[in-house]
């Protein structure tokens, strides 16, 4: 019998960042910026069929009654990857193939402006 | 001191001006004190001309932050008694908190047509409509939740009735039992009165909410696509009987050749009454 190593010598060192790390840590920008008079979180739950995935990045103002706003949404299955990525704010949406794409469609959606107006909306009426 | 009658009313308008002018007269006739418009196009300020033509009783309760969206919401009572509590596109929630009596939440859809999204995906996306009632109530601390609007499914169809959905049952005494678990989750039910509308032996004046003659082999021609569900909490506020498909407005019919008239709208307004018990001290 062959004791011969057919993996992939590099398989144990290779990672894929995960959507939720992504909008994690796009959670915790925001909550600095805003000093948490605006939170962000990030509301993962299981979907429907059979290993898919659903993350909700919401915004919430404490202050008004923990008010929030959900931002965006993004669906993927066990392969991480494309994801599905909902503009909640302006019904548009996005099929980013990789962890570099989808980082620039949460780039894109965050600077838009209708985003932007919302979250200023928002933060004004509490400063 | 007694319950409070709250009268809602919803109707999407698509768009249609001659709709929307007919909204703010409906809103005076039924006296209704809550009005929801779905696909208003129209400036809330004209809205609120139109309805305070005679005397200043509404006032126009706002989004927080969503600027692009076309649901509208009016209101007998002031803003600070009906606050949103969640934005997103195609889904409000309000708190309606009235002094002295039971708060309780207003959410308010407006789902993807089946223009654009198939059954599955109608599906999919009720699911997560469910379950972002499920984490609202939980941050509200209870669940007396009403849930009103075009959800564009019928009352039957997988994402009206799935446990991970909006898991709503035509039958009262089975909501009341509250919940119901499905693989060791336990999932709340909503009451779905609209069942019992459907067709021409239906509680209603018309045999649904809109109409769409398809050229398919399969063809229903009414739906029932406007909804109210109510969840069990709330059920001792809810009298079936207060339930209403509206079909005339001021002398006008909404209906044509026994169709609905799509010149005004292709979707009939609905309302209800919610009897808001006593707060307890």
């Amino acid at each position: 019998m062959s004791t011969e190593n057919l993996w992939p010598a590099d398989l144990a060192d290779k990672r894929v960042t995960t959507p939720k790390e992504i909008l994690v840590a796009q959670e915790v920008h925001f909550n600095r910026m805003m000093n948490n008079v605006l939170v962000a979180t990030v509301d993962s739950y299981g979907g429907p069929n059979e290993g898919e995935f659903i993350h909700r990045l919401i915004i919430s103002a404490p202050s008004l009654g923990n008010y929030s706003l959900t931002l965006l949404r993004c669906t993927h299955t066990l392969k991480l990857y494309p994801v599905k990525v909902i503009n909640q704010v302006e019904s548009m949406q996005f099929m980013p193939k990789d962890e570099h794409d989808l980082k620039l469609v949460l780039g894109q959606i965050f600077s838009s402006e209708v985003v932007q107006r919302s979250i200023v909306a928002l933060k004004s009426q509490i400063i | 001191m007694s319950d409070f009658a709250l009268k809602i009313g919803f109707w999407n308008v698509n768009k249609s001006p001659r709709a929307i002018s007919l909204a703010a007269q409906w809103a005076l006739e039924a006296g209704i004190d809550l009005l929801v418009l779905i696909e208003c196009t129209e400036q809330p300020a004209f809205m609120l001309q139109k309805l305070n033509d005679n005397a200043p009783y509404f006032f126009y309760s706002p989004h927080f932050a969503l600027t692009n969206t076309n649901i509208h919401v009016f209101s007998r009572l002031r803003e600070s008694y009906s606050k949103p509590v969640l934005e997103e596109s195609g889904f409000l929630a309000r708190d309606i908190n009235l002094p002295l009596h039971e708060s309780f939440t207003l959410a308010i859809v407006h789902l993807p047509s089946k223009l654009y999204y198939r059954d599955e995906d109608q599906n999919s996306y009720a699911h997560e409509i469910g379950m972002l009632i499920n984490s609202l109530e939980k941050r509200r601390l209870h669940k007396r939740t009403v849930v009103i609007g075009d959800f564009n499914m019928d009352p039957f169809e997988p994402g009206m009735v799935a446990s991970g959905a909006f898991h709503a049952v035509m039958d009262r005494h089975i909501a009341q039992r509250k919940t119901r678990t499905v693989k060791g989750h336990d999932h709340t039910f909503f009451y779905n009165p609209m069942w019992g509308y459907f067709g021409s032996n239906g509680r209603g004046k018309a045999n649904g909410t809109y109409f769409y003659p398809k050229a398919t082999p399969v063809c229903q021609y009414w739906h029932i696509f406007d909804q109210v569900l109510i969840r069990p909490d709330l059920l001792d506020s809810f009298a079936d009987s207060s339930l209403v498909i509206h079909t005339e407005i001021g002398g006008q019919s909404l209906l044509r050749e026994e169709k609905i008239d799509s010149s005004v709208s292709d979707h009939l307004p609905v309302s209800f009454v919610l009897n808001l018990k006593q707060a307890n001290p």
